[in-house]
């Protein structure tokens, strides 16, 4: 709903006279955080937690990793440690997930000590994903996906987006507050956001959308975080609501996953 | 930047009064009545003496036909005396009497030395302290429209008062001949002497003033402030006022004049949303003929719903509200329409950059009824239908408005004034998804003077505003409705007790249904049509209050205004935990208590006059709000929601104190300096991570807080001669407190700018010409920005800290406007108006982003969007 009025204030802006331009601004310096990015699926040999720590605003993109923590995923009583295959990546693949068990994390950085837990729901089917010719621009192609939701528990969806396998920085979710039960169409929005024609979609794209059903913390997680940055008309900015306890950022999820691919026509 | 410290402002305040009361005692010095002269006259006739006064010394005279046909001679002869030390001495035996008016001389008969004359010393002394009400109504000659806040004073004595806002006065006099002036802002003064023997209804008319060059200069006291009125942190303009300010696109904007007031700031760039004294948008209570607006905004809020043709009056309360006005926690907006002409039928319109207007009224029955129909339409849309980009001609962009109004005078004691508003906008893409939203009120109001001393009013009044959102695809569709409709019945009376009280009471209920949602949907999308429950309540206030002269020089008001709020079933009221999960609910019957708030909220005033000029003033005011706008915005944005409290939201409540110094200096310039400490409780802010498209109770994604305010603003204004204008200072702070945000420490809100400066200023270059310019400057809004970002999903995203602790740069703009008159005469009347909005280009921010770099991905950078800059506008006006 909030989304089809911020696109027309943006059209409107855009048919009036805005511009935008790259300023310099002097930002406070960062105090560093933990970022802590784990989970597991139910496809085999997938857990990985990712341990970071936050950076100067003017520094460069990449993972700013950090080596030896001590990470531990836990179910029914077994304990697996995870090892650091790069800096920063902790992964194993002694344990496989299950909908309906719940996982529980434990992450020690010099002596400080991150826990989070999170519980696979049961696994709803990914029915379909088209795309029509006229749901297609390049700039903007809107694919539908389908599925039927489970009625009576409450489920929560994430939908990542792919472009030729690489990541997009746009997802979805999705609770059934108001759809419990119905069979759901739902667009993913696909686009370029930039001014560089070279990443438009074109014939023969490949767009993939990779469905998860998460839980309530990783939903709310998932949600806050695409609002993280406030809105343009006035929301403050603000960290997403972490499911992890002790002060880092990040999440841990436990879900399912099913992947379907379209190839643009 | 260093943060405020209370006791370095309040030494800052002591400083600025302490100059202020140096700089009157200087000014004091200058009278004409001080100047030295030399003159000798024998037995001159009383007008030629004063003009040969005038012609030694160049202070000039004011007096009536009555003094310039006078036969009283004149004898005189001084050597380097005051004027003041001759003119007593001259006028020493005679029936006259001198008082400074501005910075002439005024001379009119004494009734006390006359009536020593002629009935002497046998009279009966009782006699003279009969007292006699003189009332009335003030109306404008050429449209018979009634006129607000007219001054009616009596000339050589401390002694004024003010039509109400239906034109109404009464003033109650010791038996004796008074000369009055009675004058309003756009009229020319109207001076009458009376002999006041008995009650007496005076109706006066005044004619225009039309602003002519030769006509501006005169010097109006009247058009000054009231200094001795305890009412403090007011605002009033008149529409000819706004007319002549420089916007955005040339449309005459009222609330974009008030912006440029000090204590009034704008809610962003081009907006017509306004903060008040630290206040959010929903805090001001705006009333469109008594009837409340709930959306004063037109294109997301780029233009304010006020259509300037059909308005008369405006008045602002910053502070010191009077009693009878409620509801809204940080100001009151109390906008009247104009009545219709009852002398002739007028049609006047414009065409602008993005608008046309028309305006059509006229008598229905010439002297005794009226009607007045005014409308406004954006025409940008019709721009997009030339768009190639099929995208862009498919949408739908445009607003109307229609002011409609009749008025009957149904004899000398009642009136009775029909006015209805309807606006609606429409904003829609291609496909027909989009929305639109409008208000609509209609008041019914019954005037009726019960005798010269008690005014009455009754009103009924209905207000609606909706919204609807609509996305529709080839395969489905959803709408969303939302809806807040009140019924209002009004009593005030206003009782003119004697001649130091005038007290007013009445009454007020109000029935508010508020629909939070209705969702339809349809096609295959698996969203089920629902409906969230209606809200119901029921808001009285009952008030009293009286403004007593205690002396010459102290007036006091004082009143008090209880408000109860009382929630009605049907409805499912819950309770909720610390984490804004339920943990309980209570099902409601129709009709039930669900729970009643009471809240006393007092409001007392005072104002001592120091002096001929200046005065003090302070006041306390409590004001309570029950319905509350939940927004994650700052610009106004249509789908924000409204709610009423419930058992978990509370009344919003603020306290305010303000202390204030007034003025006038000479007889252009008027001085205000105001201070204010507000508190506010029972604040709303969004919970992190809340979800507004939800059916669970709003309250779960909800938190509660505290706020307080306090500032100076400093005003000093120029109301007559070729140049007029304001200079407007404010020094503020405002911030919040809420539990569960910014580690529940005090934090900047959004709106908090330290310093704000306006300067604006008409000049009248010729007969045709006139030129206006005017100059904002304010810190940045305070804002989050990143202190930090980390990589997630294969993304950038930023880590912020604190809330609001960072600046957006300073914002500042200079627009200018022109306006020619093209022809004017009283068949008909044009003009054409031009303006630059942001001459000088300023590249002032709307936002600032950050993002990945689009040339080095291994970077981030922030990204300044920038709206407007150097936006030309000319607009036609015409009138006949």
């Amino acid at each position: 709903m909030n989304s089809i009025y911020r696109f027309l204030l943006l059209s409107m802006m855009v048919l009036l006279w805005s511009c935008e331009d790259a300023i310099e601004l002097k930002l406070k310096d960062n105090t560093p955080k933990y970022v802590i990015e784990g989970m597991i699926t139910n496809e085999p040999g997938v857990c990985q937690v990712n341990v970071s720590q936050t950076k100067n605003f003017g520094d460069d993109n990449q993972f700013n990793g950090i080596s030896g923590a001590i990470v531990k995923v836990e179910n029914n009583g077994t304990s697996v440690l995870l090892n650091e295959i790069s800096k920063g990546i902790y992964t194993t693949t002694a344990i496989n997930g299950t909908p309906g068990q719940t996982y529980f994390l434990s992450v020690t950085i010099q002596g400080e000590m991150f826990t989070a837990s999170s519980t696979m729901p049961e696994h709803v089917p990914f029915l379909d994903f088209t795309l029509k010719p006229k749901d297609y621009d390049s700039t903007r192609t809107t694919p539908m996906v389908k599925f039927k939701d489970t009625p009576g528990v409450a489920n929560y969806y994430w939908f990542q987006q792919y472009i030729n396998d690489k990541i997009q920085r746009e997802y979805k979710v999705l609770n059934d507050e108001f759809t419990s039960g119905q069979e759901i169409n739902e667009y993913l929005v696909f686009e370029n956001t930039t001014k560089d024609h070279g990443k438009n979609i074109v014939k023969g794209d490949r767009l993939t959308a990779e469905m998860h059903c998460i839980d309530a913390s990783v939903y709310t997680y998932m949600f806050s975080l695409s609002n993280a940055n406030g809105s343009s008309d006035g929301a403050a900015p603000a960290n997403p609501v972490t499911n992890i306890n002790g002060g880092a950022l990040g999440f841990f999820s436990a879900h399912t996953v099913q992947r379907k691919t379209i190839v643009v026509p | 930047m260093k943060k405020l410290e209370p006791v370095g402002f309040l030494t800052f305040i002591a400083v600025v009064l302490l100059f202020l009361i140096v700089l009157q005692s200087r000014a004091h010095a200058q009278s004409p009545l001080d100047k030295k002269l030399s003159i000798s006259l024998k037995n001159e006739q009383l007008k030629k003496a004063l003009d040969k006064i005038t012609s030694i010394s160049g202070t000039k005279f004011t007096f009536n036909e009555q003094i310039a046909s006078s036969s009283i001679k004149i004898s005189i002869t001084a050597r380097d005396k005051s004027l003041k030390e001759i003119l007593t001495l001259a006028f020493a035996d005679k029936p006259l009497q001198f008082s400074i008016l501005d910075k002439e001389v005024f001379i009119r008969l004494d009734p006390e030395k006359t009536k020593k004359d002629e009935a002497g010393p046998a009279a009966n002394p009782a006699q003279s302290k009969e007292k006699y009400t003189l009332s009335g109504t003030v109306k404008s000659q050429s449209t018979g429209e009634t006129l607000i806040a007219a001054t009616i004073r009596i000339v050589g004595a401390n002694l004024a008062t003010a039509s109400n806002e239906y034109g109404f006065y009464s003033i109650t006099l010791i038996k004796g001949s008074y000369d009055l002036e009675i004058s309003a802002v756009g009229s020319k003064t109207y001076r009458v002497r009376i002999d006041l023997k008995e009650n007496t209804n005076l109706n006066a008319t005044l004619t225009d003033d039309q602003n002519l060059l030769e006509t501006v200069t005169i010097n109006s006291t009247s058009a000054q402030r009231n200094i001795g009125n305890p009412q403090m942190g007011m605002e009033r303009l008149s529409i000819s006022e706004t007319k002549l300010v420089p916007v955005l696109m040339g449309e005459p904007d009222l609330i974009k004049t008030l912006q440029l007031l000090p204590g009034v700031k704008t809610a962003g760039e081009g907006n017509g949303g306004m903060f008040v004294r630290g206040g959010t948008a929903d805090q001001n209570m705006i009333l469109l003929d008594e009837a409340p607006v709930y959306n004063a905004s037109h294109l997301l809020g780029f233009f304010s719903t006020f259509n300037s043709d059909a308005i008369k009056n405006v008045t602002l309360y910053k502070s010191g509200m009077p009693a009878q006005y409620g509801g809204g926690l940080s100001s009151v907006l109390d906008v009247k329409m104009n009545d219709g002409n009852n002398q002739k039928l007028g049609v006047s319109g414009g065409i602008g950059l993005i608008a046309a207007r028309l305006n059509v009224e006229g008598p229905i029955q010439k002297d005794k009824s009226s009607f007045l129909i005014s409308a406004r339409r954006t025409y940008a849309d019709m721009f997009l239908k030339l768009s190639s980009d099929t995208s862009i001609n498919n949408t739908q962009l445009y607003f109307y408005d229609v002011n409609a109004k009749a008025n009957y005078i149904l004899g000398d004691k009642d009136r009775l004034f029909l006015s209805g508003y309807f606006g609606k906008d429409v904003l829609a893409s291609d496909n027909l998804s989009g929305i639109n939203w409008g208000n609509a009120t209609a008041t019914m109001r019954w005037n009726h003077v019960f005798n010269n001393k008690l005014f009455s009013n009754t009103s009924v009044i209905f207000s609606n505003y909706n919204y609807k959102v609509q996305a529709n695809t080839d395969e489905n569709s959803l709408t969303l409705f939302s809806q807040i409709r009140d019924w209002n019945v009004k009593e005030d009376i206003q009782w003119y007790a004697n001649e130091q009280n005038t007290i007013s009471f009445g009454l007020n209920s109000i029935f508010h249904t508020i629909k939070p949602g209705e969702v339809q949907a349809t096609g295959n999308s698996g969203f089920i049509s629902q409906n969230l429950q209606n809200r119901y309540s029921l808001e009285n206030a009952v008030y009293v209050s009286n403004t007593w002269k205690a002396s010459s020089a102290l007036t006091l008001t004082y009143g008090l205004r209880v408000s109860a709020f009382t929630i009605l079933g049907p409805g499912d009221y819950y309770s909720i935990n610390q984490a804004g999960d339920i943990i309980g609910s209570t099902a409601y019957k129709r009709g039930e208590l669900v729970k009643t708030y009471v809240n006393l909220e007092p409001r007392l005033a005072a104002a001592l006059q120091v002096g001929e000029w200046a005065s003090v003033k302070a006041s306390y005011v409590r004001n309570v709000q029950n319905l509350h706008l939940i927004s994650n915005s700052n610009a106004a944005s249509p789908t924000d929601r409204w709610v009423a409290s419930t058992n978990i939201i509370k009344p919003e409540l603020s306290d305010q104190v303000s202390l204030g110094y007034y003025r006038n200096i000479g007889s252009a310039y008027e001085l205000t300096v105001e201070t204010y400490y507000k508190t506010l409780k029972n604040q709303i802010d969004y919970r992190n991570g809340a979800d507004i498209f939800t059916n669970r109770p709003i309250e779960t994604q909800l938190l509660f807080g505290k706020g307080r305010a306090y500032g100076m603003e400093l005003l000093l204004k120029k109301k007559a001669g070729r140049l007029s204008g304001w200079l407007g200072y404010t020094l503020s702070k405002t911030e919040r407190k809420i539990d569960g945000i910014n580690n529940n420490q005090w934090y900047n809100a959004r709106q908090d700018k330290t310093h704000d400066v306006s300067v604006v200023s008409v000049y009248k270059l010729s007969q045709k010409w006139s030129v206006s310019a005017n100059w904002v400057y304010s810190t940045g809004n305070a804002v989050t920005f990143p202190n930090g970002k980390y990589r997630l999903l294969g993304q950038s995203y930023f880590y912020f800290s604190e809330r609001n602790a960072d600046r957006m740069p300073a914002y500042h703009r200079l627009d200018l406007g022109a306006t020619r008159i093209l022809k004017q005469n009283k068949k008909f009347s044009s003009e054409l108006s031009f303006s630059l909005y942001n001459a000088y280009g300023r590249k002032n921010p709307f936002r600032i982003t950050f993002q990945d770099s689009e040339s080095d991905p291994n970077r981030t950078e922030a990204i300044r969007t920038t709206l407007f800059r150097f936006i030309p506008s000319v607009s036609y006006n015409f009138k006949f």
